[in-house]
């Protein structure tokens, strides 16, 4: 397929994470600071969120992040951070490449960016953000089922899958390394609702309890994140996943490096001895972003600007 | 509703006859009529909402409200019976077939210059003849790919031919998505009525720009290739790319290598064939053209004269259409063919004969005065409808520049039921027929209906607030 369609639907499979991510981040910080389970003032907690979404030049320096940080975020139609931008940038990739898309992906995503259009979305964000965040949560997963169940698998397919889990992988490894640096790291106590909060902000909560009844335990917690292999937003499961369907798209030249990239950081993951790291924690969750970052780096160099352009010798004029 | 009641058209009406309703339209009339206003009104806000989510829209340039707007659809449909619509498909046919030849020959032989029917002052100073286009061979001479011809009906039933559209005509993916949205929200109005489908336009595009592909190919890969999303038709490129399954490309996923057209994808580079290209011959190759294009593909024009990759439309077409070179049209017919046009022009006057220019000037308010180059209704002056400083002005610019202007007389185009709030309005209307060429000529079934909305107005353009129809051609 074409360069350039590939690295949109790669963009298309990130934006619509980035959406699901940012709106689920959102919800669970409004609430935190509204029941005041957490024991951090509500301005730490904005800039926290700001801080794990990678927008700490959100606010002019100086200024006190505070719930305007909600109203940049959910209604700010001109910031490149927001979800109505971000859906935004997602359709208009979309639009792009709608041959690649099917009708129901394309209207799925299409539907959601103008209903974002109709919103009130300052409303929303100053009276009651829950109904639109559910709403964006919503209609990012009912599209990936429609790309689930209309798309052939095809390079298409995969380029969108691979861009949406390198983002997810991402934003869990970001929530663990913001929650080591805020929070002094995973054998600290922290509340309850901290731990809730952490887990609810990457969808993880009920699926944990399962896997360890209600023992909420710092340790537990991080290998959960990073290496639970039945959880579809630990590190880990994310990083299986891109390592194998990479494998299903030929490169060229096919020198197996970004196989071996993948596969790198993904078994850094895979095989960390957590339990025996001490203050080296802190900087292996910025390897493991690092190492997210770089893959990414050499999936665009390797598909999306695969040939260089020195052909401009046999131009004869005429 | 009472589809009829204070309907009243002036001149010639598609439906409504000085006895009547024409037979083609009476179960039409009578399926309408089972309507109240406010369903149609319904009906016409679900096409809209269906167009909107699916991302049917077009640009509109120089407009703040977003750049998008839906397309408009009139929910009445213009009825074309089968025995018209026969003249007509062998008129557009033969047309093409002229125009085809004369393009061929310009850039070949040049016998009807050498022969003296077109004038060579005529066709070296048309801004769409392309000096570099010289000595370019195409396949069974099709260089026409894609026509689009605007026909309208004069106020006695005549169609005309009004315009020839060589370069890149556009408006197909609207005749197709226009049938569609109108069998979803009005089903009950097709009944009875058997009509010809369009739908099979995409296979039958791909199929035409197969047979023109470099001889010795046996299985050419074609590729749509548009000037980019910002383009007011870039739905459609995205249209017909999908519905022929073929990559939609931009200049920049393009790359000349030695004299072949490569695309980059994902495993490299790809070969590519024939290229049904969307963008102005202007555009096209930085390198010989606008070396300012961003659109283009640098080294392009060398794979073209090497052969090994056929365009289409041809570059150099905008000569065929260049409005001055119009009016030999029918002279070109029996030049090649040897035969009578049967599509008739415009009556056409022509600035730069000394006589007719001072005709026009003294009939300036009655005629209409067309810039040749341009296309989509800009920069026309209707007469009757000027005011003195725009006819002072539009006088002033046939005396500088007679090669760039024709004159016409005004056709009050046919009109038809349309609606217009609650209720039926008759409404100015013409026809863009599509036909393809290949190692054969097939005329799409009817074609674009644009419908000029406001009262009286006699431009259709979309670009111009313009709506559409469905357009049915009946089967015998």
């Amino acid at each position: 397929m074409l360069s350039r369609h590939a690295e949109n639907l790669f963009w298309i499979g990130r934006y619509l994470e980035r959406a699901e991510d940012t709106a689920r981040l959102l919800d669970v910080t409004y609430h935190s600071v509204l029941e005041a389970g957490s024991e951090r003032s509500p301005a730490e907690q904005w800039e926290e969120l700001l801080e794990t979404l990678f927008l700490e030049d959100a606010l002019p320096e100086g200024t006190p992040a505070g719930d305007r940080v909600g109203s940049l975020l959910i209604a700010d139609r001109a910031y490149d951070g927001s979800l109505p931008s971000i859906i935004a940038h997602a359709r208009e990739n979309a639009r792009i490449t709608r041959e690649w898309l099917s009708v129901e992906v394309w209207e799925a995503i299409n539907d959601l960016h103008l209903r974002l259009g109709r919103t009130d979305l300052l409303g929303a964000a100053q009276g009651r953000p829950y109904e639109v965040l559910q709403m964006v949560k919503f209609a990012c997963q009912a599209v990936n089922g429609s790309v689930d169940s209309s798309m052939p698998r095809g390079e298409g397919y995969r380029f969108l899958l691979v861009g949406q889990r390198l983002e997810r992988a991402l934003i869990t490894a970001r929530v663990l390394g913001v929650w080591q640096r805020r929070l002094g790291g995973f054998a600290a106590q922290a509340a309850f609702a901290e731990w809730v909060k952490l887990l609810k902000s990457v969808s993880a909560y009920e699926a944990y309890l399962r896997a360890h009844r209600a023992s909420m335990d710092g340790r537990r917690v991080l290998t959960f994140l990073l290496q639970a292999q039945d959880f579809p937003r630990s590190v880990v499961h994310c990083l299986n996943l891109v390592d194998g369907v990479l494998g299903r798209i030929p490169t060229v030249p096919s020198d197996g490096s970004l196989r071996k990239l993948a596969g790198r950081v993904r078994s850094d993951v895979e095989f960390a001895e957590l339990e025996s790291m001490g203050d080296e924690l802190g900087d292996f969750l910025e390897q493991i972003e690092e190492g997210i970052l770089e893959l990414t780096t050499e999936i665009e160099r390797t598909y999306f600007r695969p040939v260089s352009t020195t052909f401009m010798h046999s131009y004869e004029a005429f | 509703m009472d589809v009829l009641v204070g309907y009243e058209p002036h001149g010639f009406d598609e439906l409504l006859s000085p006895d009547g309703p024409r037979p083609h339209y009476e179960l039409l009339v009578e399926r309408l009529t089972q309507f109240e206003p406010e369903t149609l009104d319904g009906r016409l806000r679900i096409i809209e909402s269906l167009f909107r989510r699916q991302g049917i829209t077009f640009a509109v340039y120089g407009s703040d409200e977003g750049t998008e707007r839906t397309w408009p659809l009139d929910l009445v449909p213009r009825i074309i019976p089968a025995d018209e619509w026969a003249t007509v498909e062998r008129g557009l046919t033969q047309r093409v077939r002229t125009l085809n030849a004369f393009l061929d020959d310009v850039y070949g032989e040049q016998q009807i210059i050498n022969d003296g029917v077109v004038p060579r002052w005529l066709v070296e100073s048309s801004s769409g003849y392309l000096p570099q286009a010289r000595g370019i061979a195409v396949r069974s001479g099709a260089r026409c790919v894609v026509s689009g011809i605007d026909l309208v009906r004069d106020d006695e039933g005549t169609h005309r031919v009004l315009e020839d559209n060589l370069r890149v005509p556009s408006g197909i993916s609207y005749v197709l998505e226009n049938r569609l949205a109108m069998t979803r929200v009005l089903p009950n109005v097709f009944s009875n009525y058997r009509i010809r489908p369009v739908g099979h336009y995409g296979a039958s595009l791909l199929r035409s720009l197969r047979s023109i592909a470099p001889t010795g190919i046996d299985d050419p890969t074609v590729v749509v290739l548009t000037p980019g999303v910002f383009n007011s038709a870039y739905f459609e490129h995205a249209f017909l790319a999908r519905q022929m399954g073929v990559e939609l490309v931009e200049g920049r996923d393009l790359i000349v290598d030695d004299h072949a057209v490569y695309m980059r994808t994902t495993s490299g580079l790809t070969r590519v064939h024939v290229i049904y290209r969307r963008v102005g011959d202007e555009f096209i190759d930085p390198i010989v053209f606008r070396q300012d294009s961003l659109l283009g593909v640098p080294g392009l024009m060398t794979a073209v004269r090497a052969g090994t990759v056929t365009l289409a439309n041809a570059i150099g077409n905008g000569v065929a259409d260049d409005k001055g070179v119009y009016p030999y049209v029918p002279e070109m017919v029996k030049y090649y063919l040897g035969e009578e046009a049967i599509l008739p022009n415009a009556t056409t006057y022509l600035p730069w004969e000394p006589d007719q220019l001072d005709e026009i000037l003294d009939r300036l308010d009655q005629l209409v005065i067309k810039p040749v180059a341009e296309a989509g209704g800009y920069g026309i002056v209707i007469g009757p409808k000027a005011s003195a400083e725009e006819l002072e002005t539009a006088g002033n610019l046939l005396r500088r520049d007679p090669r760039g202007y024709i004159a016409q007389e005004v056709i009050q185009l046919s009109t038809h039921p349309t609606l217009a709030g609650r209720k039926l309005a008759p409404r100015h209307i013409d026809l863009r027929p599509f036909i393809l060429s290949g190692d054969r000529i097939e005329v799409v079934p009817g074609g674009l209906t644009r419908v000029a909305l406001r009262e009286g107005s006699l431009i259709v353009n979309s670009s111009q607030g313009g709506g559409s129809k469905d357009t049915w051609v009946l089967v015998d």
